[in-house]
């Protein structure tokens, strides 16, 4: 598995077939660079509500009263957001991105924003068949609030091919799926978390040494 | 900018509310009342109840066609309904005017401190439930042109009134006397009755063509400006509603299978079957990717062919009156509305002249990709707001077309998502793009 460089990346994107890569819209030609794609960042935010939350429970909350707990926030293009010291902000790329089925990509904050505490996102793996914008954790770890505009560019993408090509890339019913903004946390979804979030029952101990 | 202005004629009023006469406490209190409502329209503005990715270039879109000093307001209403309040700085103009107590140069002098002064402001709103329907608010080209029509009624309507008046009421006249030959005998006193109710009549007829031409000529600057994505809106939006329903039964609106009959024909060109000539070629017209949204449309026809509206109008002297001379004048009536638009938007939106454009973009929906560039990179140019539009309306028709069950909320939900993501991309990229470009040649 090797990461993809420009002339790879520039012959994916004009590619219209499945093996085609879609960033869209590239605002400069600036934004790609010798093996990455830098990306912006978009105008809307999820932002916490911590006065009306006791303790996010992720499997027994209901997904109307997460929704309590988070606040969307739309800037308008040409105004700031502000990330004060300490805080998570749900941000997205402006772009919208689709993986061909033999492409991954890698988000990674870009280090001048690393420099004055903004730490970009956590969940940096998006997989084949991915379509919609990413979802990026901002974080702000500095001690200074840091005014951020919708459109610079915030992380960069780099693209590994996936061998064998993934079947079925990113089919099927998924949890963040064409998303044109940041998307609310959706694991409680997850088939298989609240078997851990319950009581071992007695009887199902067996087997251990 | 409207609170701005909210609060400067409320500080204004409560800096003279000691010389306010006492009688008129209750007017001022009205207006108040009216305020706080407008206060409401800013509050149901914000992003969370608005479908954000579209405001800023619905609001560019807006005000390229009324001019850049004019503001938009878009807010949500419970009511399945659009519609467009203001203009309000004129209004306020207007009521503190009618408080003498109030020095109107002190009105003034406020809002050139404010810049508010030249500035126009409107509230349009649409139906809360519909507010992801990015496909739907084609209908906001109707609210545009109700500034459009404001402007015709103003310098025109008067001046046609004035020259069918006494035409429309001897005819009315003659109506009266068949109708009523018995009353009363006395020559006199028969005459004052019979003046009275063409007077009435006349009013009513005067009412009618007021507010048919002001909503027709909302439809055809809405049909200008987005084509047949607007005579789709319209057909979505009338689909639960009487098409006859009499002007005098609702408000003075004319039936909607009339609207719909001139809206079709002001559309009929992108409808039919036809050669095009189209970068050098000649191509058959609709093309196949356009060909279920043409045949539906055309479908649709038949609805506005039944002339079951024209029964209803026919049956109200004044109503008919009023019909007979909007069908007499509507050609001459629909061009000068329509040049009242600014030079760049004279031409009309043709779905026959963006062929090559809306294939693209109906085959970017196809592969979940926003429709927000026309071309692959790095050829791409940005796609027109009413390219979107119309390219949605095309695929949304077309996937119904192939299969009737597509229409589930998880597809419809994502057509909306990526229709409103393009018209988002469309409008930053327009915005920023030029700037950047420049960058890129440095």
């Amino acid at each position: 598995m090797s990461t993809i460089t420009r002339r790879e990346i520039e012959n994916r994107l004009k590619q219209t077939d499945i093996n085609g890569l879609v960033i869209t819209p590239v605002l400069s030609r600036r934004q790609i660079g010798d093996a990455s794609v830098d990306v912006r960042l978009g105008n809307q935010f999820i932002i916490f509500r911590m006065h009306t939350c006791g303790v996010f429970k992720p499997y027994t909350t209901p997904l109307g009263e997460l929704h309590s707990m988070q606040e969307r926030h739309v800037v308008r293009f040409g105004d700031p957001f502000v990330l004060h010291p300490g805080t998570l902000a749900l941000g997205s790329t402006f772009e919208y991105i689709c993986l061909p089925p033999d492409l991954e990509a890698q988000v990674e904050g870009r280090s001048s924003w690393a420099r004055v505490g903004l730490q970009i996102a956590t969940a940096t793996s998006v997989e084949p068949g991915f379509k919609g914008v990413l979802t990026l954790e901002l974080s702000n770890v500095g001690t200074i609030p840091i005014q951020l505009y919708p459109g610079v560019r915030i992380a960069q993408l780099f693209f590994r091919e996936a061998n064998p090509p993934a079947t079925n890339a990113y089919g099927g019913r998924r949890k963040y799926k064409c998303a044109i903004g940041p998307e609310f946390c959706r694991i409680g979804s997850d088939p298989d978390g609240s078997v851990f979030a319950e009581p071992i029952a007695p009887d199902s101990a067996s087997g251990t040494a | 900018m409207l609170c701005d202005l909210i609060g400067h004629s409320v500080d204004l009023i409560a800096q003279h509310i000691d010389e306010t006469p006492p009688d008129r406490l209750a007017y001022v209190n009205l207006f108040l009342c009216f305020v706080a409502e407008h206060l409401r329209f800013v509050e149901r503005s914000r992003v969370a109840h608005t479908p954000w990715s579209m405001i800023q270039a619905t609001e560019q879109f807006l005000a390229r066609q009324v001019g850049t000093n004019s503001h938009f307001i878009l807010r949500p209403q419970w009511s399945c309904n659009y519609s467009l309040s203001g203009e309000f700085v004129e209004y306020h103009r207007t009521i503190i005017g009618s408080m003498p107590w109030i020095p109107s140069t002190a009105w003034e002098e406020g809002l050139r401190e404010l810049e508010l002064n030249g500035q126009k402001i409107y509230c349009i709103a649409f139906p809360r439930i519909e507010r992801l329907n990015a496909l739907l608010h084609a209908n906001w080209g109707h609210e545009l042109g109700h500034i459009i029509a404001a402007h015709w009624i103003q310098d025109n309507l008067g001046r046609l009134w004035a020259g069918e008046e006494a035409g429309i009421k001897a005819r009315m006249q003659k109506a009266v006397e068949e109708r009523f030959p018995q009353v009363p005998d006395q020559a006199l006193f028969r005459q004052v009755v019979v003046d009275r109710y063409v007077s009435d009549l006349a009013s009513t007829a005067e009412k009618a063509t007021r507010q048919g031409l002001t909503e027709l000529i909302c439809d055809a600057v809405g049909v200008h400006l987005y084509g047949p994505a607007a005579l789709a809106a319209s057909l979505e939006f009338s689909a639960g509603l009487s098409l006859d329903e009499s002007p005098t039964d609702c408000g003075m609106y004319p039936p909607w299978r009339y609207r719909l009959r001139l809206m079709f024909d002001a559309c009929e060109n992108d409808l039919v079957k036809q050669t095009v000539k189209f970068g050098g070629r000649e191509l058959a017209y609709p093309r196949p990717i356009m060909d279920a949204f043409c045949k539906w449309v055309g479908d649709a026809k038949h609805l506005a062919a039944e002339k079951s509206d024209c029964t209803v109008l026919n049956q109200d002297t004044a109503v008919r009156e009023a019909y007979d001379l909007i069908d007499k004048k509507w050609k001459d009536i629909r061009a000068e509305a329509l040049a009242i638009l600014p030079g760049q938007s004279q031409s009309p939106y043709r779905l026959t002249e963006r062929i090559a454009t809306i294939e693209d973009l109906v085959g970017k929906l196809e592969r979940d990709v926003p429709p927000s560039e026309v071309g692959i990179w790095p050829d791409t140019s940005t796609a027109f707001f009413e390219d979107i539009i119309n390219a949605a309306w095309v695929f949304k028709v077309k996937k119904l077309a192939q299969d009737n069950d597509w229409a589930c909320t998880e597809n419809v939900e994502r057509l909306y998502r990526l229709v409103l993501k393009a018209i988002e991309a469309s409008f930053v990229q327009s915005a920023f793009g030029p700037g950047l470009a420049r960058l890129d040649k440095t």
